[in-house]
């Protein structure tokens, strides 16, 4: 087991099997590691090693068979699915490779479908305060088809940010990005980090990996190392 | 941001898919209320049709009851009351009773309990050679008027059928008062009295033509017949549609020596023909009636099988429209999940969407429903006023109103009800 202190994900002996054509899968086999404040982990590994699974476990989407998720202290899934969804709106965001912007919102009320969840009376501001600082001001009534790949990913990261959470859990990021706009939002994210969120990284993405403190390798549903990186 | 303007700006967007939505609950709502509108509104046309009818009925029924009530008196009375000896040949040689009766015995049957007879008219009639006007022969009837029926009369006073004729006045027949150029006002001398003509009757086109009336106490002074009267017409018999028999009898019980003449076969003839009419009248008025009932047992057939009908099949289609929504937002679905949106609230976004649909639907189907009924209310039955007969029923219009949002939401219940169960977690792995 791999820990750190001040942790804000942590993952204890996390079992997860699933049934595909009759055969039996081992996405995630006696996986433990510790996230602490202010780290960043990236999650790498070939197609199908259950790096997506451990991201939705993480994100207290997908229950384990057995073990324990923590974040921030709270055994997510001892937690009602109400509480839990509540949970998840206030302490992580999340970002995906294919931005999952609703089609038919602007940028604005995007990264504010977010306070859906947890509303919040300064969200609007805060909001076009985000998406100020990621350069997205004058495309605040744009809808995503009018959105140039790199500003999608930045308006689904405001909306990640808007709650203000703890942790941000990232799946290929940086995917469908060209480098100038993969760095922008790795260079976001690792702000995030150093103002003291955590954030959790699926990757192939080598220049992402570069900006990790930590990575996890993974094969096969086992987690086989983690290091840290010294920047 | 908040669940209802993420409803609003999804409507905004699948519009398409809103619009199929609304058009199924505004056809079926068009239908409903249309139907309805058509039925009620000839309904009410069946109903105005049939009070007018009834209106027309009972006012024909009373005509009738005027009408024989004149023929009656015109064409002769129902039943004459004479002296018994009298020789029944006599009042149709003579137009007279020639045998005499007290005049008490009007009286006798008026302080009597007597219930077929409604009028009692006492009179003294005398063909008399009018000495004054070169002897001319004139039929002279002497009268007082109605001798009021005491045990009813007291109570409910009818009105009556006979004026009596002034004491120092005389009412002359048409023809008479050609004959002697006698006019209205005039005094003329009768057997050596002076008398004003008080009113000359219109022509009859009978006997009555060449007949003077003059009060009873004179004519039996002059006619040297005091407290007698040869006649007593007892008119308006309250079984003059019946067995004048009845009359027969209870008279004959009050008054033994007497005759009892009938008169007026043609008025019962004719009043025959005026019931057969008032029952012609009533038959039609009851095929109206089934008329109205059959547009009722439509109507009600109509709301027990076409409106449920109608109801299941918008439902049906509302909630395929609405299971497509929720499959083309399947990855919306499952993001908004991991934004951390409640699966209730996931369930309340799509069925407040249907219920919009089932408001908007309904409220444009109310209209459009009772203008197409009103106006196909106008094409059917052909009258430019109909459009004002087909009128709308409150209740249905709030009916629908509050049913159509319900039915909407209970057609979206399912889908929405996947759509909250949706696990994102899928969703996103497939990614």
């Amino acid at each position: 087991m791999f820990c750190a202190k001040n942790s804000m994900l942590e993952f204890q002996d996390v079992n997860k099997t699933y049934t595909a054509d009759g055969r039996k899968v081992e996405a995630l086999v006696d996986t433990s590691f510790t996230i602490g404040a202010g780290g960043f982990a990236a999650v790498r590994g070939p197609s199908g090693c259950g790096k997506s699974t451990l991201l939705l476990a993480a994100g207290g989407l997908l229950r384990p068979e057995s073990g324990r998720v923590t974040i921030d202290g709270n055994d997510v899934y001892s937690l009602s699915p109400e509480k839990r969804a509540v949970f998840r709106a206030k302490m992580i965001g999340f970002v995906f490779q294919q931005f999952h912007l609703v089609p038919y919102l602007n940028v604005l009320d995007n990264v504010l479908a977010a306070s859906i969840a947890a509303p919040s009376p300064d969200a609007g501001s805060r909001a076009k305060s985000l998406l100020d600082r990621f350069g997205m001001t004058d495309r605040l009534h744009h809808v995503p088809s009018q959105l140039s790949t790199g500003e999608r990913q930045r308006t689904a990261l405001a909306r990640a940010l808007l709650n203000q959470p703890k942790l941000i859990l990232a799946d290929e990021p940086t995917g469908n990005l060209d480098s100038e706009n993969a760095e922008l939002v790795m260079g976001y994210m690792k702000e995030f980090t150093e103002s003291g969120g955590a954030v959790l990284l699926v990757t192939h993405d080598d220049r992402a990996t570069g900006y990790a403190s930590q990575v996890l390798q993974m094969e096969s549903g086992r987690l086989l190392e983690s290091s840290t990186v010294t920047q | 941001m908040n669940i209802w303007r993420l409803v609003g700006r999804e409507i905004v967007h699948r519009k398409l898919n809103f619009g199929f939505g609304l058009f199924s609950v505004l056809a079926a709502t068009a239908m409903v209320v249309g139907g309805m509108t058509l039925l009620g509104g000839h309904r009410t046309r069946m109903d105005a049709l049939v009070a007018k009818r009834l209106t027309d009925v009972t006012q024909t029924t009373k005509d009738l009851e005027d009408a024989m009530r004149i023929i009656t008196k015109r064409m002769g009375f129902n039943v004459v009351i004479m002296p018994l000896g009298q020789n029944l040949d006599d009042p149709f040689a003579d137009d007279y009773a020639s045998k005499f009766m007290p005049e008490s015995y009007a009286d006798k049957l008026a302080e009597s309990p007597i219930i077929t007879v409604n009028h009692l008219l006492p009179a003294l009639e005398q063909r008399v050679q009018w000495i004054e006007r070169d002897n001319r022969e004139i039929f002279l009837i002497g009268i007082k008027g109605q001798v009021p029926i005491k045990h009813r009369d007291a109570k409910n006073p009818k009105k009556p059928i006979m004026q009596p004729v002034p004491k120092d006045g005389m009412v002359v027949g048409s023809s008479l008062a050609i004959k002697e150029k006698i006019r209205t006002g005039q005094m003329v001398r009768l057997m050596g009295h002076e008398l004003k003509v008080v009113k000359i009757n219109p022509r009859k086109g009978d006997k009555r033509d060449m007949t003077a009336w003059i009060d009873l106490a004179l004519m039996q002074k002059l006619t040297d017949k005091p407290k007698l009267i040869n006649s007593i017409w007892a008119l308006e018999c309250s079984c003059a549609m019946g067995d004048v028999g009845q009359v027969r009898a209870e008279l004959g019980k009050i008054l033994p020596n007497v005759l009892i003449q009938e008169q007026g076969e043609k008025a019962l003839a004719r009043a025959e023909l005026r019931k057969k009419a008032a029952d012609e009248a009533a038959e039609l008025l009851a095929n109206e009636e089934e008329d109205r009932n059959r547009v009722i047992a439509l109507g009600k057939r109509f709301r027990m099988v076409f409106i449920p009908l109608i109801i299941v099949g918008s439902a049906v289609w509302v909630g395929m429209l609405a299971l497509g929504n929720v499959r083309d937002r399947r990855y919306e679905i499952g993001v908004l999940r991991a934004l951390g949106v409640r699966s209730n609230q996931i369930m309340m976004m799509f069925l407040s969407r249907a219920v919009f649909v089932g408001l908007i639907g309904a409220a444009i189907g109310c209209v459009g429903g009772f203008l197409l009924g009103s106006k196909a209310m106008a094409l059917w039955v052909e009258e430019e006023n109909m459009r004002a007969a087909a009128q709308y029923d409150m209740n249905v219009l709030i009916w629908v109103l509050v049913l159509s949002p319900v039915l909407s939401a209970m057609a979206c219940w399912l889908p929405a009800m996947l759509a909250s169960q949706q696990d994102p977690a899928i969703v996103l792995r497939e990614e």
